[in-house]
């Protein structure tokens, strides 16, 4: 499902739905869209290709960086913790690479992407909206369509809070798989209406290999730190 | 070279003027080569808008360096320079008073910032996309490709209409069905094809509901919310989709008609006339 794909040569991913056919002395990336075909001609030498989970913002096209997935209530006591098992909606990214770098060719997914809005429409932000299963232990998703998500939430302040939403940034948002595509996030709830998220650089299990960020691919020399996260100011309910 | 040392003005030679040419023209160069370069790194990283007001200030940063690098070779007195600068700048105020309008206005409208490059706005009567924000005017490109340019003077003062400025932005449809036709099926198939959309927004979500009972059908009113970046590609396309759809589950568009009744009798009493 991940990992990579033998090139130079003809090769045809039906699960994926994408192709490499000979055109002359050279190779075309070729996938099927709705009633388009994405085209893409490739560097015959020196690149391998890759296919990786990416992060989930980039379809249909790119309206924002945050990514909102909303839940079944969790109620939180004061000063506790809790762990949940969430699912987050999978984006392939189909990369060439080189030695020293790679570059982004193709994105697709199996999921249908829909939008939100988290705030206000002077002061919110748009959302990537993903609804998902809660569980209290990891278990597998549809793996072609969905990755799982260990949410590690705190509540940090002194009353009782019911939490159903968190947004992340996905300005840092660190992908490891193995047969299925996972990350690590937490959730530090100050209040009723503010929370810290981040998605930390971790694997949800032993022996899963990191994920080529999109990020890193377009060459965006962010320092936005795994500490930065994303505030959610407009409450977690 | 004795002519390098004829006096221009002052105790200044032709060797300053050309020392000063010559440093200020590298300044000038390397600030090109500069904002070249940061264009370059830039370009993926930044919004436009931004990444040119960061290459415009690198840019006047290294000309001014450059031009105080090169003023000694003017044996230049700092406190007269000020004195006379002072001076002028007061003389030039005067002469100049539309002008000086222009870039206050200019640097109010960088401070309250009511829209940034590539916003679509509408200032007084012109609607587009604002192409640039300069000190002294503020260009839009019209949505005919036009290229309009507004003294910010005018910009100002004018009511700015912003429609990138929020994040998301509401829009309707006004929908007309037949009286025959069963309203919360058309509802049903309206509201579906709305959810179905990625950037009709879930939250806050679309509402379709019967409007108005008009005189010609039944009014359905649909109101969506859309990331405001896509909100006229969604209201395009989503339009035709709901026609198409609504007529192919045999819901029409209603001409408008009008039903006439004659009265039976008005015959009858003809007759009698004419008899």
């Amino acid at each position: 499902m991940f990992g990579r794909v033998t090139y130079p040569g003809t090769y045809e991913s039906k699960e994926h739905g994408f192709r490499i056919e000979h055109d002359g002395n050279s190779f075309v990336y070729l996938r099927e869209n709705g009633n388009t075909v994405i085209e893409k001609h490739l560097p015959q030498h020196g690149i391998s290709l890759v296919v990786h989970p990416v992060e989930p913002i980039n379809l249909p096209r790119e309206v924002t960086r945050c990514l909102e997935i909303v839940f079944p209530p969790v109620l939180m006591a004061p000063e506790a913790h809790q762990t949940i098992f969430l699912t987050f909606p999978l984006e392939y990214g189909v990369f060439l690479r080189t030695d020293e770098d790679y570059q982004l060719l193709d994105v697709f997914s199996r999921c249908i992407p829909k939008y939100s809005l988290y705030g206000t429409p002077e002061s919110g932000v748009i959302t990537r909206y993903h609804e998902s299963d809660i569980s209290h232990m990891e278990k597998e998703p549809d793996r072609t369509r969905n990755g799982i998500l260990r949410l590690e939430i705190r509540n940090e302040s002194r009353g009782w809070v019911e939490v159903s939403h968190a947004v992340f940034d996905s300005y840092f948002m660190p992908i490891y798989f193995d047969t299925v595509a996972g990350m690590v996030g937490e959730m530090k709830i100050y209040s009723r209406l503010m929370a810290q998220t981040n998605i930390l650089d971790r694997k949800v299990r032993e022996g899963m290999e990191p994920a080529l960020p999109i990020i890193r691919a377009r060459k965006i020399m962010n320092i936005d730190l795994e500490r930065k996260g994303f505030l959610m100011e407009h409450g977690v309910a | 070279m004795a002519i390098l040392s004829t006096l221009v003005f002052g105790e200044v030679t032709v060797l300053d003027l050309i020392i000063f040419a010559v440093i200020t023209g590298i300044s000038v160069l390397i600030a090109y080569v500069a904002g070249f370069y940061l264009k370059k790194g830039l370009s993926d990283n930044l919004r436009k808008d931004e990444m040119i007001k960061i290459v415009r200030f690198v840019q006047i940063l290294i000309i001014l360096a450059g031009i105080f690098i090169s003023l000694p070779s003017f044996h230049v007195d700092f406190g007269e320079l000020l004195l006379i600068g002072g001076t002028a700048g007061i003389i030039i105020g005067f002469a100049s008073q539309r002008l000086v309008t222009n870039v206050g206005s200019g640097a109010f409208l960088m401070l309250e910032r009511p829209m940034r490059i590539g916003d679509s706005v509408k200032i007084g009567e012109t609607s587009g996309t604002v192409d640039d924000i300069r000190v002294l005017s503020t260009t839009v490109k019209t949505y005919e490709g036009i290229y309009v340019r507004i003294p910010n003077e005018t910009v100002f003062t004018s009511e700015i209409t912003n429609y990138d400025a929020n994040v998301a932005r509401r829009f309707e449809y006004r929908i007309r069905i037949r009286y025959s036709d069963d309203a919360d099926h058309a509802m049903h198939i309206i509201g579906h094809l709305l959810e179905a959309h990625p950037f009709v927004l879930k939250n806050p979500g679309p509402s379709v509901y019967v409007d108005e009972l008009g005189e010609n059908g039944i009014i359905l009113m649909a109101r969506i919310w859309a990331p405001s970046s896509e909100w006229w590609s969604v209201r395009t396309e989503m339009l035709g989709k709901i026609k198409t759809t609504l007529e192919k589950e045999g819901i029409e568009i209603p001409v408008p008609q009008r039903v006439v009744w004659f009265a039976e009798k008005t015959g009858a009493k003809e007759e009698n006339i004419s008899s």
